[in-house]
């Protein structure tokens, strides 16, 4: 393949797109989209470096437009778009305009015998599929993040179509981070293990220093009453799914698991080692959480000093 | 009658007739009131004739005259009993003097009331009425100095009351009077009587006629007003509770009524618009179940045994009924479900446990359980419940099991034991059904290997259905998705069938109960027995040893609603439970019939309600309180909530809980059951 | 006001495995409407309460005929399913030509709602792609949602910003399980829903060519699908707290975690 273009988002980093595009085209080019006088973004690795000016209220039909403008001017067979909410929307528009194949999400990317095959997720993750592109163009989001870089380098600017008016904003506002179980990435979760009230510091403490929210069994909300039951996680709380669950003294009846077994890394601390949460944990810490738990926060603040 | 007018004689008739028509005119009242016609009580009554009355008969004799549940309450059940058999014996008395004197004496001059059967029975009458007003009194001092919050002074039955009082205190004076008259011999036969006699002798001069017959005129006035005017009040019960109770009693503990018969319905291809399983208005119920709510007596006795109620949560069974009656008999403004029209707040029906405590307690044998469950049924049929009991029917669809566990996990454990399924061992005497608990939970798994291990060592020749076996759909029927369950009961007897299964041993009660009685209510016809049933006739049929001996402390027994109450089961697991701790075996404060849910029943173990103590921690501290350090139970839901309880238990460490296999096996020195 | 529902007749991906050959075991699980796609039937339903008439589309197998009775069960009008042999490889491009074409034929409509993925292949392409075939504005992840006469409002949350926008109608929203809460759908009340409310379509009854619906001549195709293994490590820390909790912080940094 000749060409592709990376698209992201100002003040993100494009790196993963760069190097996913570089696996299956000869030529990368960066297509930075940025608030008017806002920050530009880096581009590393990219063969040609590109922006264009949006405002905040630009539509995913404006941002469609000038990238299909881009891409049919350059003569792209790939425009890979970063993991970004704003593409989301601009996705399928961009495909029919440009006449080009959809994936979204792709996880990796390969020049097969008859052109490109990008990998995904299916079934809620239980599966890899490999779809391959039927058609001479394609219009690609990748699956991976990127990390804010603050890189200014030059480049060259796009003008913008005219703005299309298909939609008005009526209002934006940017919500308080409420502190909540059902969303959360990180959370650290305690049962009967933690034998006072007075010791529930001691977890806090953990969720504190790991950026993670406070979760406990259900024994805690309805027997002991020490939290409010928007903390419990389980059959009779909330199920959760967040990258790091960290079970503290929670033995693991089914009730619980059912709540959490979709986690992405489960850590189980209990000092009974046939407790049934280390079936389904990945990590398994085999002691007493009254001395695992302030050696880990002892831990955790090293590192972060 | 002595210095009496004759036209005061006849004039009784008269009456008796006149308040004979107007009782009829406020029964008829009282049951339109209710929505039901006489006509459908006479056509249901000769209905239950029909069908033969021995069972009807045999529980209204129980509980009207042997007043089986009334008793259980020592000052209520004394008080009843003294106003209900003293009026019923004073009754008697009047109709025998009646016969003798306007019958059998005037046409035929034949006498009955002779000899030592006159005075037994003059005796008998004067402790009637010395009962009547002692119950009277009782009947008093509970509304006005005791007051349960469910008894009040209204006028009609401080009315009716005072009726009963003064017929009683009337009839002895003047039977004191008629002493005085005509002194007799034998008046130590009517002590009561006679000492009224000896009271007012000072007085006797200036008894007159006028003062004698002033007398009886009260006498029978407050025996006419009352008989006459009770169905006008809260005694209405006297009426409405025994018939209610013949139309009650073929009802097993905690059945549900079947609102349709899928199977059928389906075969018939009838349309199904308007079929519905359960009520948005106590208006729609048929006239049996608008007659149940009208009998509620309001006594309280629900409120009481009720766990849902003893842990704060917003349910009184009592008030539900009120609820209920009271709109059924006067509606509320307002359109829509009762939920709609604030009669009933849906977390009070979704409080209950299904227990069955307060049907068992419950005089005039209303279902308040079963109630209950057509309210859900209503509420699921209309899309309003929340999003916990939705996922809860979601994942019965999608997993089989309410858990939302993959449905191909369930056989993992079992395959990991070696455990045969009934395609490997189609010769198998007993297929085990093992339940959902514990194919997924691991600590419930422990009763699913101490059984399989008991099993083998006894010999016993059983198989599983392995990826094949589902959820019953007993939380599925509780929480009101009925066509659901029906469908479910289809496909699962379907399956069992197919491997040609007729005997099954199940550990879990609701499995218990669901396929066993459910599943023959919709014709479907299985041996279910319980695994402490199989397992104490192995013991006792010398098939597995006896255990060594109990060095474990006090050992108790929590009967699981389903098995013990709603199945009948008592005795097995008592058997059993001493079989393994001998001596050391104690009883809870509320066991057998009387047992305490642990508040799983009734689809509770998948969602929360409001509620300001846990059922389960209630029960074991009843445990605790009889000293116990192990708590046995033969159910896995139980042991899941008594478990948790006892975790939390105050003052740190409560005590063990564990199935009575597994103290078995335990005992026996059995492993966990692994691939032989 | 007429307004398409898009609903998509899944498997569910909790009862999806591998054989121990490692064969993708899709046929064996069971069957459902696309959880997304309840909440868009669930505000058409609301919509229709004030008079709103609701057709459902969807392109699925023949079985999915029953997954139209459970989706019309929210309370439709009626349901069109296109469906075909080509169906088994039809990627979302060709479910949005096929989804347009319904469109065309029952319409013209004011409004069409779908969920903003479908719980299988999670490619949330097929409502843009739809809006693009269609001409007409796209908004996803509607939270909220205010129809009026010739517009409608989207409350949506991008990112932690949550914005109002409004398009002209017609429109195609696609909404997130955040718009509302569907009501639970009984079996008896998927069993009142008469069959005859489920019109069955092939591709030539919407005037569509079938040969552009070849498994060759569609955009994409799925070439081959492998397992994840998912299996949890049971990694099992034992030992000093000191060092345990080290290896630990260590552990988790190293997968991106922390």
């Amino acid at each position: 393949m000749d060409l592709a273009v990376v698209v992201s988002e100002a003040g993100a980093d494009a790196g993963a797109g760069v190097t996913l595009a570089r696996k299956v085209a000869s030529r990368v080019e960066h297509l930075v989209i940025a608030l008017p006088g806002g920050e530009r973004g880096a581009s590393p690795a990219a063969d040609a470096r590109y922006v264009v000016e949006l405002g905040e209220d630009a539509a995913p039909e404006d941002l469609a437009a000038v990238v299909s403008a881009f891409a049919e001017s350059h003569g792209a067979q790939l425009v890979l778009l970063a993991a970004q909410p704003i593409f989301r929307e601009a996705l399928p528009l961009l495909s029919v305009s440009l006449g080009a194949a959809a994936v979204t999400d792709a996880t990796d990317l390969a020049s097969g015998a008859d052109g490109l095959v990008a990998t995904r997720m299916l079934y809620g993750g239980s599966a890899l599929a490999e779809v391959a592109i039927q058609r001479p163009r394609a219009v690609v989001s990748h699956a991976f993040g990127g990390v804010p870089a603050d890189s200014t380098a030059e480049a060259e600017p796009v003008e913008p179509t005219a703005p299309s008016g298909v939609r008005k904003v009526l209002s934006r506002r940017r919500l308080p981070s409420e502190a909540s179980l059902k969303g959360a990435r990180r959370i650290v979760s305690f049962g009967r293990g933690v034998r006072s009230k007075e010791d529930m510091a001691m977890i806090t403490s953990l969720a504190k220093a790991l950026d993670a929210e406070l979760g406990c069994s259900r024994p805690i909300v309805e027997d002991m009453r020490w939290l409010g039951s928007d903390h419990q996680v389980g059959l009779t709380g909330t199920t959760v799914a967040p990258d790091l669950y960290l079970a503290v003294g929670i033995s693991g009846q089914i009730q619980h698991l059912v709540g959490m077994r979709d986690s992405k890394v489960i850590v189980a601390v209990n000092n009974n080692p046939a407790a049934p949460i280390f079936e389904v944990a990945d990590i398994g810490v085999v002691g007493d959480l009254y001395q695992v738990v302030p050696s880990l926060l002892e831990a955790l603040g090293a590192a972060a000093g | 009658m002595p210095g009496l007018p004759g036209a005061f004689h006849w004039l009784i008739y008269v009456a008796l007739v006149v308040c004979l028509v107007v009782a009829a005119w406020l029964f008829n009242r009282r049951v339109r009131a209710a929505g039901v016609s006489p006509a459908e009580l006479a056509h249901g009554l000769r209905e239950l004739a029909s069908k033969g009355p021995g069972e009807a008969l045999a529980v209204v004799g129980a509980e009207v005259f042997g007043q089986r549940r009334v008793r259980r309450r020592p000052y209520a059940g004394l008080m009843h009993l003294l106003i209900f058999g003293s009026y019923g014996m004073l009754t008697l008395g009047t109709v025998l003097i009646a016969v003798q004197h306007d019958f059998t004496g005037r046409f035929f001059g034949v006498t009955f009331l002779n000899g030592n059967f006159y005075l037994v029975e003059k005796a008998l009458l004067d402790t009637a009425a010395l009962g009547l007003l002692a119950g009277v009194g009782m009947a008093a001092w509970r509304r006005l100095a005791i007051r349960p919050v469910t008894l009040g002074a209204r006028p009609t039955v401080v009315v009716a009351y005072a009726a009963l009082a003064v017929m009683a205190a009337t009839g002895l004076l003047l039977e004191a009077m008629r002493e005085l008259a005509y002194p007799v011999s034998w008046s130590h036969w009517t002590y009561a009587g006679h000492l009224v006699a000896l009271a007012i002798t000072p007085l006797v001069g200036r008894l007159n006629l006028g003062a004698y017959q002033a007398t009886w005129v009260v006498h029978v006035l407050a025996a006419f007003i009352f008989m006459g005017g009770a169905l006008a009040t809260a005694l209405d019960h006297v009426v409405l509770v025994p018939l209610n109770i013949a139309l009650q009693s073929s009802r097993a503990p905690g059945e549900l009524r079947l609102p349709f018969n899928l199977a059928e319905l389906l075969e018939s291809g009838g349309d199904l618009e308007g079929v519905s399983s359960g009520f948005a208005n106590p208006s729609e119920l048929d006239w049996k179940r608008r007659f149940m709510l009208a009998s509620c007596v309001n006594c309280g006795r629900c409120e009481e045994v009720c766990p849902a109620n003893a842990a704060g949560r917003p349910l009184s069974p009592r008030k539900l009924v009120q609820a209920l009656k009271g709109d059924l008999l006067s509606p509320s403004d307002g359109a829509g479900d009762l939920f709609a029209r604030g009669v009933l707040d849906t977390d009070a029906v979704w409080s209950c446990l299904s227990c069955g405590a307060c049907a068992r307690e419950c005089p005039a044998f209303i279902d308040q359980p079963g109630t209950i469950v057509e309210m859900r049924r209503h509420l699921v049929e209309e899309g309003n419940v929340d999003e916990a009991k939705a996922l809860v029917l979601a994942q019965l669809e999608r997993n089989q099991n309410p858990l939302g566990l993959p449905s191909y996990q369930r056989f993992a454990r079992l395959a990991e034991a070696g455990v045969p399924t009934i395609e490997e061992n189609p010769g198998a005497e007993y297929l085990y059904w093992v339940g959902c608990m514990s194919s997924y939970d691991q600590r419930a798994w422990g009763v699913a290997s101490a059984v399989i291990s008991l099993l083998r060592l006894a010999g016993v020749n059983f198989a599983v259905l392995g990826e094949s076996e589902r959820c019953l759909g007993e939380c599925q029927r509780k929480l009101g998705d009925e066509a659901g369950f029906q469908m479910r009961s289809m496909e699962i007897a379907e399956t069992l069938r197919s491997h040609g299964v007729t005997k099954i041993v199940t550990h879990c009660p609701h499995c218990l109960v669901t396929l066993g009685r459910d599943y023959r209510s919709l014709d479907m016809e299985f041996q279910v027995v319980h695994h402490s049933e199989l397992v104490q006739s192995l013991l006792a049929q010398g098939r597995l040893p006896t255990p060594k001996s109990w060095e474990g402390g006090k050992l108790t027994y929590h009967d699981p609603c389903n098995l013990g109450r709603l199945s009948g089961v008592f005795d097995a697991p008592r058997g059993l439970a001493a079989s393994v701790a001998g001596e050391s075996f104690v009883e809870l404060e509320r066991s057998r019939e009387k047992s305490f849910c642990c508040g799983a029943g009734g689809s509770n173990y998948f969602y929360k309600v409001p509620a300001q103590e846990s059922v389960s921690g209630l029960r074991l501290a009843e445990a605790q309180a009889a000293g116990a350090s192990t708590v046995a139970t033969a159910c896995p839901f139980c042991l899941s909530m008594l478990e948790d309880a006892a975790r939390t238990a105050p003052g740190g460490q409560g005590p063990r809980v564990a199935d009575l296999a597994e103290l078995l096996a335990e005992a026996l020195g059995l492993e966990a059951a692994a691939a032989p | 006001m007429r307004i398409l529902v898009l609903a998509k007749h899944v498997p569910d991906t909790t009862e999806i495995r591998f054989s121990p050959t490692g064969e993708l075991m899709v046929r064996q699980a069971p069957t459902k409407v696309n959880d997304y796609d309840r909440h868009a039937l669930e505000e058409a339903s609301r919509l229709r309460e004030s008079g709103a008439e609701v057709v459902i589309a969807s392109v699925g197998p023949p079985e999915a005929a029953k997954t139209m009775k459970e989706a019309l069960a929210y309370g439709a009008d009626r349901a069109v399913l296109a469906g075909g042999a080509w169906v088994a490889d039809a990627d979302p491009e060709a479910m949005a030509e096929v989804l347009a074409a319904i469109a065309r034929r029952e319409g013209p409509f004011d409004l069409v709602l779908a969920g903003d993925v479908s719980e299988d292949g999670y490619n949330a392409l097929v409502p843009g792609l739809l809006a693009a075939k269609l001409g007409t504005p796209y908004v996803r992840g509607a939270t909220a949602l205010g129809v009026g006469g010739a517009s409608v409002k989207v409350t949506r949350l991008v990112g932690d910003v949550e914005e109002e926008v409004e398009v002209a109608l017609p429109a195609v929203i696609s909404v997130t399980r955040l718009l509302n809460s569907p009501r639970v759908i009984s079996t008896m009340a998927v069993m009142k829903v008469p069959m005859s409310k489920v019109e069955t379509v092939d591709l030539a009854e919407l005037g569509l060519d079938p040969a552009a619906f070849a498994p060759g001549a569609l955009s994409t195709r799925v070439s081959a699908v492998r397992p994840v293994q998912s299996k949890r490590g049971n990694e099992m820390l034992r030992g000093e707290p000191a060092e345990i909790a080290a290896e630990l912080a260590a552990k988790l940094r190293g997968m991106g975690v922390l």
